[in-house]
């Protein structure tokens, strides 16, 4: 709008392009360190001339012995290098479960069944619509069948369908997908967090695939939203003790036993928040899937801060007065799920930031403590580190206020509010759902880094860092859970829905 | 997909030593213009440069096998929650509870009666609070009771017997059956013993009375993925509170009568600066899972009854699936286990059996001084015992440990090992192979090697009462 350019804003122009500077240097100083010393040494080759150069190397008298002994120290040397190096772990590809057009919860509906479900108790209804209108949901989130009932039946055997919907959906795409013979499968992981039946949801999938009898399987319960990161946790330890392995991750929540039948209001939000959904995912620590790997899994940083009774009565599953059991949460979860996040990002800090970033910090701290100097406290700036962002989308407020930490623009967190909007929170797949949206918008570029975060019960916060392996084209068909509605995307969440 | 083998890291770089080497005698023989012959000569000739060869070659060699070696994982102390005597389930508190809760039918409490009767229990195994509280509703927080009670005596236990620092904990699984609450159980083990925010938590469900050995073994596998020393504690409970069966479907009641309350807790280590203070060290682990077949996967299944009670139903299909289950998984545990003599007889009689007859099965108490097995119930030993050929002194702790405790479910191979402490039987060096079955269909094995003698602790379960046995448990 002014002509003339304000003094504050060239400075802070001046100060960008200092800040950008330093990065570079930085960053790039063995580059800066070696291209003299490279320059020297040609022009010292070029001086000499080829009769000099060949003098030079008959000198060195190279016989059996020296070539044995240099070429031996050399295989040592990688030998060195490469057992202690862990294994790299891949992402193959993954698939997310895309819920049936039927099974659509749209707000009406969602509010008529409140209301006769809970006529006796209008203060909850309307408790339930103001979450509902402030959750950031849209309307196209689903719920199981047993849940449309009125009211709802949560009985086992709905619980076992709805677990064999979606898990056997989301295995049949990934081995579509993948083109992986289910008989290669070395290890199976399955996270449901409320359902565990016996015999366990691993052995569902063994049964349905009849996989092979030395598979290794594994069913994670209770863990919360962030148990899909444990898993992929568990995978890589997994995946280092058993060379050439592909491990299938699957990650979901069974809503179906999880239908909270009281009035509690603090028990009531999950009910206005969880939808249906699930994900699997195949990862390899086989060095030929490398050309076909999506992803490379780089880092998985988990911080539990169950020492603290206040964090881990955050959100606690308990009976109400009635009897009814669900689950609570408490006034400040936001508070704790803060904690935990600066927890988390001190220990990934110096796994991702650029060596920049690490200095600088470094020099802020010294600085700081031991100089007693008055200087601010240095945030570090995360999106130099990653080009993506997928934050699980527990809540509109979990999303709000990771934004507001992290420095995010809307566009980082646009997957985050755009998942929670198509299919609800659907815990710990969440995350893969956000990862499909950033593909299917195209975004997704070889040399892209991404950071997933999730928080859990407990109370946890985990981290796992990606680095896309390949370029990505958003599909255009298939059973991709955006495929039919990207095109809508990204839509204007409004602040408060009118109900 | 696999046209040629793929080859580790390692093994890509031992290959390209090897053709180094000969491609470098290759280049000398073509351009030095003498045959490979003659160059071998020189070669034995120069002694410098063999030596020098054959040096770097063990060395080579010697760290290749020193890296590739699983690191040994340690067991240095386990525990066994034990209730206090008034919570001890005779056949007196089981039948008052089953009248005073009306709930079952007249026919349900005779069957109740009978299969108690026959069941190989005494009267002195542990029943959950809720059966001698007023109010025979299981509530949740009974079952969160039961948990901590179990699991906090367990880890108490551990923790003054090993000595080892709450805050050096860096990995927690916790295995629990049929009770899964948010938050997890592992979790609420990390908030009593405020363990350090880095510590990594497993909570396993759902995994039936195997999932003590399948959570021991997942243990090992975390530690033997890593480098550094690491602890590991794991805690194995099972939940009955809120998997009492109140209906009358038979196949259902019977769980009602022989799982009992149970907890153990064991602290595992890959540090081996620790092997002194180890009881343990874990050879061997394998585990098949069966559920491929649809009879296996549905021989044990939590189901609703034609009413809407939730139970889980125990097929009479379940003794021979878990035979089945156990022939084929000692198929693939034979060959790593059996002394060579055993596996040459096993092979011999294999080759010469031919047509009907099969061949004999190996004798595993040649490769085992001690046989740590799940015992499910009377029939699931006797089968064990059938398919193996087991005499009855071999399943004697087996049999003793249902008779003293139950059927903790997965616990109970804890109680077992225990009784072969309090029995002085184990010394230095003995291999002790434990195994367990479990729902879906599953078997699992882990083989142990003693790194000492039974030692006399103090909290041995069965320190009160081990003069009396063995008594004929049935």
């Amino acid at each position: 709008m002014p002509q003339a350019i304000s003094p504050e804003f060239s400075s802070s122009v001046k100060l960008n392009y200092v800040k950008l500077g330093y990065q570079y240097l930085v960053n790039h100083i063995l580059t800066f360190l070696l291209i003299p010393i490279m320059v020297g040494v040609l022009i010292e080759v070029l001086r000499l001339g080829p009769d000099e150069i060949l003098k030079l190397w008959n000198s060195l008298h190279f016989d059996l012995v020296k070539i044995l002994c240099s070429s031996f120290l050399i295989i040592f040397a990688a030998t060195i290098y490469f057992m202690s190096k862990p294994l790299s772990i891949y992402l193959v590809d993954y698939a997310c479960y895309k819920p049936p057009v039927t099974c659509r919860v749209p707000f009406a509906t969602f509010m008529e069944h409140a209301k006769i479900i809970l006529r006796s108790n209008p203060k909850s209804v309307d408790f339930q619509m103001r979450i509902l209108e402030r959750s950031g949901l849209g309307e196209e989130t689903c719920l199981p069948p047993a849940i449309h009932y009125i009211p709802p039946r949560p009985t086992m055997k709905a619980a076992r369908e709805e677990a064999q919907e979606i898990i056997f959906s989301a295995m049949d795409s990934l081995l579509n997908k993948t083109g992986l013979d289910a008989k290669d499968i070395d290890i199976l992981i399955v996270n449901c967090s409320i359902f565990s039946p016996t015999p366990s949801l691993s052995a569902m999938v063994i049964n349905n695939y009849k996989l092979r009898s030395n598979i290794k399987s594994f069913s994670l319960s209770g863990m919360g939203c962030s148990a899909g990161l444990i898993s992929i946790d568990l995978a890589r330890d997994l995946l280092q003790v058993h060379p050439n392995s592909n491990a299938v991750v699957i990650s979901t929540e069974i809503i179906t036993p999880n239908c909270y039948q009281g009035k509690e209001r603090a028990m009531l939000v999950p009910n206005c928040l969880f939808r249906m959904g699930g994900a699997a995912m195949l990862l390899t620590n086989r060095r030929w899937e490398r050309r076909r790997a999506k992803y490379r899994l780089l880092h998985v940083v988990r911080t539990h801060k169950g020492a603290d009774d206040k964090a881990y009565r955050c959100v606690m599953e308990e009976e109400d007065p009635e009897g009814n059991v669900g689950v609570k949460l408490s006034k400040d979860l936001m508070a704790i799920a803060g904690e935990a996040l600066k927890s988390n990002i001190t220990t990934i800090a110096p796994l991702v930031l650029p060596a920049s970033d690490q200095l600088l910090f470094l020099i802020i701290l010294i600085g700081r403590k031991i100089l007693n100097l008055n200087w601010k406290p240095y945030i570090p700036d995360f999106k130099q580190a990653f080009e993506h962002f997928c934050i699980h989308a527990g809540g509109r407020a979990v999303i709000d206020e990771l934004q507001k930490k992290l420095q995010l623009s809307a566009e980082h967190v646009e997957a985050s509010r755009m998942t929670l909007h198509r299919f609800g929170n659907t815990s710990s797949s969440s995350l893969w759902y956000e990862l499909s949206y950033i593909e299917a918008k195209g975004r997704m570029k070889k040399g892209d880094r991404i950071w997933q975060i999730a928080f859990g019960s407990g109370f946890k916060c985990n981290s796992a860092v990606w680095k896309c392996n390949r370029n990505i084209k958003p599909p255009t068909d298939g059973p991709g859970p955006w495929v039919d509605c990207i095109h809508r995307y990204p839509v204007q969440i409004p602040e408060v829905v009118q109900l | 997909m696999k046209s040629f083998p793929h080859l580790s890291h390692i093994q890509l770089i031992h290959l390209s030593f090897v053709s180094l080497f000969f491609s470098i005698l290759l280049f000398h023989a073509v351009f030095s213009g003498t045959s490979a012959a003659h160059l071998f000569r020189l070669l034995s000739a120069a002694p410098a440069s063999v030596s020098l060869s054959c040096a770097w070659c063990v060395l080579v060699s010697v760290l290749y096998f020193y890296y590739t070696r699983p690191r040994p994982v340690l067991l240095l102390n386990y525990a066994c929650f034990k209730p206090e005597s008034d919570r001890r389930c005779t056949l007196e508190v089981s039948e008052y509870f089953v009248r005073r809760s009306n709930r079952f039918s007249g026919e349900s409490e005779a069957f109740m009666r009978g299969i108690y009767l026959k069941s190989g229990l005494s009267d002195e195994t542990y029943a959950p609070k809720f059966i001698f509280e007023e109010n025979c509703e299981p509530k949740f927080e009974y079952a969160v009771d039961e948990a901590r009670e179990g699991m906090f005596a367990a880890v108490d236990a551990v923790f003054l017997k090993t000595g080892i620092d709450r805050r050096r904990i860096d990995v927690v699984i916790v295995t629990c059956g049929g009770f899964s609450p948010a938050p997890s159980l592992s979790s609420l083990v990390v908030n009593r013993y405020k363990l350090k925010p880095e510590v990594k938590t497993f909570n396993l469900s759902g995994m039936g009375c195997s999932s003590g050995l399948i959570a021991v073994d997942l243990a090992a596998k975390i530690l033997r993925s890593s480098r550094k020393p690491l602890y590991a504690i794991v805690v194995v409970i099972e939940s009955i509170s809120l998997n009492w069966y109140f209906g009358d479907n038979r196949s259902m009641l019977v769980t009602n009568c022989i799982f009992r309350v149970g907890c153990a807790a064991a602290l595992m280590t890959n540090d081996q600066a620790l092997r002194r203070a180890a009881k343990m060290e874990l050879s061997h682990s394998l585990r098949t899972h069966h559920g491929a077949d649809e009879s296996a996967y549905r021989a044990a299944f939590q189901q609703e009854d034609a009413e809407g009670y939730t139970g889980v139903a125990l097929t009479k299909d379940l003794i021979r699936v878990a035979g089945l289950s156990l022939s084929r998984h000692i198929k693939q545990l034979a060959p790593r286990v059996l002394p060579l003599s055993q596996l040459a007889h096993y092979l011999y009689s294999a080759m010469t059996s031919g047509g009907d007859s099969k061949p004999a099965v190996p004798d595993f108490t040649t490769a085992f001084e001690h046989l740590c097995i799940h015992t499910g119930g009377k029939a699931v030993i006797e089968k064990v015992g059938q398919v193996l050929k087991l005499r009855d002194s071999v399943t004697e702790p087996a049999r003793m440990t249902l008779h003293r405790f139950g059927n903790t479910s997965s616990s109970l191979v804890f109680y077992e090992l225990a009784y072969f402490e309090a029995k002085g039987r184990l010394k230095k060096g003995d291999r002790m192979w434990m195994m367990a079955f479990g729902t879906g269909f599953k078997v699992c094995s882990l083989v142990w090697k003693c790194l000492k003698d039974s030692p006399d602790e103090f909290d041995n379960p069965w320190k009160d009462c081990i003069h009396r046995y063995p008594v004929k448990a049935w």
